[in-house]
């Protein structure tokens, strides 16, 4: 292993390390991070193109891109001794590395050699281990620094959901400790069937939502801003606390609905008419992602618009909320939400829409609606048809 | 999407998991790529027995997810028209219909293996490294609706999309072309009821001018906004099957013209014939009574066409061929008197006229004529 040069990247503070190694070296560094790789995507198929003709370049001896690596460790940018003691530290903490870019290359790279110590073929073993590679590794990286070199660097790398890049991004929270909630991880196989269980993605998306002040999906565009502003907040030390205050808000709202609707399901002559509702009782309807993103962005737009001074408020409000009848307030809500299953070109973001205004109308003291939890749904379809018809 | 790359493969993940590998040619811009969608597929269904073909349908409802029914065929299915929103969402009404969750499965698989070359469609970015997988909206316009028929339901196992496009514009759905979807200006007003089915209707066998006239339809009235061209596009369906009319009543005409020789007065009858047939108007009373036996939808038009030759200060009627005749004299004759405040109500006949036309067009039989001499 050859050190070839160290930079500093003032963008993500931490230390750029080119090295020079062979193939058997880097296998030995990296066939540990294959099984420990928290970041990566799964492996994918091998498509017929890029990674055949990659196998039959490295039997060639062709010198294939660098991949790039990062040590994601307590390892920090104290400057080592010489390049020999920076070597060293990367071997001795080969487990905390993960692959930033060349997942799939990796795997090529050790079927061959797989394949060809099963053919038992020597020579062409000792050609290919002894062929040089290149691998860039980042020093001193956290998780944020990590993903956002993963967005940005990544030529040639395979898909990763944008599910998935949610998720690592807030990370940190799936720890939270509020009211009881139990956040699931998509990763887990679980269904948040609980009152006090959500789908932490859908958590982060209403988050996200409440961030952004805009109840539709984050899409590809604005990942990156997000890396940027979750940055900034972190710097405030901020983003924990404001996170916990949002799923307060959400588990109490959940908690507080299906408590003065005590159990009420759709009816079966309901359920003839509409076979496939937007849900069955309250908590199926606040624990779908477009009531969650709805909340957070009603709590946004409370906020700046001054309605509210914060969202311990809005908890104040939703301590409030009352219903006459919780079979009436359940059917309406369906139905707003099936004629805009039925009229609108995209549901999802005409239902986050409306939700929107539902919490909007519902926290709002100055509102006809507020704290009305059946009122507010009539309003909200009739803002919704309004604004987009 | 272009067919001038090496094969590569493109990993379709059905509600998380992988469903399929899709090969198909292409640019490595989707080399290794994920085509994501929330719904459950099923498999089940073997794609050789369906085909594909492509309409657009001007701000598409995700929720219109319709099993296509033929009329012709006692209203038996014979596939789904779904829109591609509905393939990259699971918040409509059949995300859990087993039936659909065959055929979406059919319309992606087949989607991948038609040639895109035909249709407006779009190229995923290849500078787009944040995320890579692929939605259905990185390639294919929102408004575009994939219309998936299933062979085995077709008498022939044969199904010719030609002869359902006037059906299918009367409920909204143009042909996919080079144009984006966003030049489109044909909308259907949306009934009160969400629509359970979509009911086409083929053109009769004994019209062979349907590409003709999809053309018409799907190329000049789809993208047009002004109802006076409309019209004018429209009533060149009814010129060409005119000229149907005419030609079937000149050969019997001839017919029975041979058959009078040394019979003056009958002669003298046929020639009189022949002087009426020429006359537009009495062709197109053979065409609605005795050409075409349909009747529906004809109150509709009835009305608006009266309604507009009103406000126009022109008399109206009560058959078709004087309230339709009388406004095609108006517009090709004194378009210049047109009010403007009345082209709406114009817009209005053009709507009720396509309603109207798959009817007209289906049930269109040349009328049986007693032989010359029997």
């Amino acid at each position: 292993m050859k050190v070839a040069s160290q930079l500093h990247d003032a963008r993500i503070n931490a230390k750029n390390v080119l090295l020079d190694i062979t193939i058997a070296e880097y296998e030995v560094l990296v066939k540990g991070v294959l099984q420990n790789n928290e970041f990566q995507r799964k492996r994918v198929r091998s498509s017929k193109t890029v990674y055949s003709l990659l196998r039959s370049d490295l039997l060639i001896g062709c010198v294939i891109p660098p991949v790039v690596l990062a040590l994601n460790s307590d390892v920090t940018l104290t400057d080592f001794a010489n390049d020999e003691e920076l070597a060293d530290t990367i071997r001795n903490n080969a487990a905390s590395l993960v692959i930033l870019d060349g997942l799939q290359r990796t795997h090529t790279i050790i079927d061959l050699l797989n394949d060809l110590r099963r053919e038992g073929d020597e020579t062409q073993i000792k050609k290919v281990e002894e062929s040089k590679i290149r691998v860039e590794i980042y020093i001193g990286l956290n998780r944020l620094g990590i993903l956002y070199r993963m967005l940005t660097l990544n030529t040639g790398q395979t898909p990763m959901s944008l599910r998935q890049q949610i998720e690592i991004l807030y990370l940190d929270y799936i720890d939270t400790n509020v009211n009881g909630v139990e956040l699931i991880r998509e990763a887990e196989g679980r269904t948040a069937s609980k009152i006090n269980q959500f789908n932490f993605k859908d958590v982060v998306e209403g988050f996200n939502a409440y961030l952004d002040r805009d109840e539709l999906p984050i899409d590809k565009a604005n990942i990156l801003e997000n890396i940027n502003s979750l940055e900034k907040l972190s710097k405030e030390n901020k983003s924990t606390e404001l996170f916990e205050k949002y799923l307060e808000a959400l588990s109490l709202l959940v908690e507080t609905v299906a408590d003065l609707c005590e159990g009420a399901e759709l009816s079966v002559d309901y359920l003839e008419r509409n076979a496939s509702p937007f849900g069955k009782n309250v908590t199926q309807i606040f624990k779908r992602p477009q009531a969650m993103s709805g909340l957070g962005a009603a709590l946004g737009k409370l906020i700046d618009f001054e309605i509210i001074g914060s969202v311990d408020d809005a908890i104040l409000s939703i301590k409030k909320l009352e219903v006459e009848s919780g079979d009436e307030f359940l059917e309406e809500m369906n139905n707003s939400l099936e004629w805009l299953k039925n009229n609108t070109t995209k549901i999802g973001n005409a239902q986050r829409t409306f939700f929107s205004f539902y919490f909007r109308d519902l926290l709002n003291r100055d509102s006809d609606s507020y704290a009305d939890l059946l009122r507010a749904s009539k309003s909200a379809l009739r803002k919704y048809q309004s604004q987009n018809l | 999407m272009r067919n001038e790359g090496a094969s590569v493969s493109l990993e379709l993940v059905s509600n998380g998991a992988v469903a399929e590998v899709l090969e198909f040619n292409c640019t490595d811009l989707f080399d290794g790529r994920l085509l994501s969608t929330p719904l459950k597929l099923d498999t089940s269904l073997n794609v050789e027995n369906f085909q594909l073909h492509f309409l657009a349908k001007k701000s598409v409802n995700e929720n219109e997810i319709l099993p296509v029914l033929d009329a012709s065929q006692k209203k038996a299915r014979i596939g789904w028209c779904v829109p591609i929103n509905a393939l990259a969402s699971d918040d409509h009404g059949r995300a859990e219909d087993p039936h659909f969750l065959k055929y979406a499965y059919v319309a992606i698989h087949r989607l991948f293996r038609a040639d895109m070359e035909e249709f407006f469609t779009k190229s995923p970015d290849a500078q787009d490294m944040v995320d890579r997988t692929l939605q259905f909206s990185d390639l294919i316009h929102s408004d575009t609706c994939l219309l998936v028929v299933n062979l085995d339901a077709m008498p022939a196992r044969s199904f010719d999309i030609d002869r359902y496009m006037p059906s299918l514009i009367a409920r909204g759905y143009v042909k996919l072309t080079h144009r984006t979807p966003d030049d489109l200006v044909w909308t259907v007003k949306s009934p009160e009821e969400a629509p359970r089915s979509l009911v086409v209707e083929p053109v009769s066998n004994e019209l062979t001018d349907v590409e003709l006239i999809g053309s018409l339809l799907h190329n000049s009235v789809a993208y047009e906004a002004h109802p006076v061209f409309c019209f004018f596009y429209i009533y060149q369906v009814i010129e060409l099957l005119m000229e149907h009319v005419f030609m079937a009543e000149h050969a019997a005409i001839l017919d029975e013209y041979r058959h009078s020789v040394n019979e003056l007065s009958t002669a003298k009858e046929v020639m009189e014939k022949l002087n009426r047939v020429t006359s537009e108007k009495k062709r197109l009373t053979l065409l609605i009574n005795e050409y075409s036996k349909s009747r529906s939808n004809l109150e509709n038009l009835k009305q608006s066409c009266n309604d507009f030759l009103l406000k126009e200060g022109r008399a109206g009627g009560g058959d078709f061929q004087s309230y339709f005749y009388g406004i095609r004299n108006h517009i090709f004759h004194q378009l210049r008197d047109l009010k403007e405040e009345n082209v709406e109500q114009l817009d209005l006949v053009v709507r009720d006229f396509v309603d109207f036309l798959p009817s007209l067009l289906s049930t269109y039989r040349t009328r049986q004529f007693v032989a010359a001499g029997a």
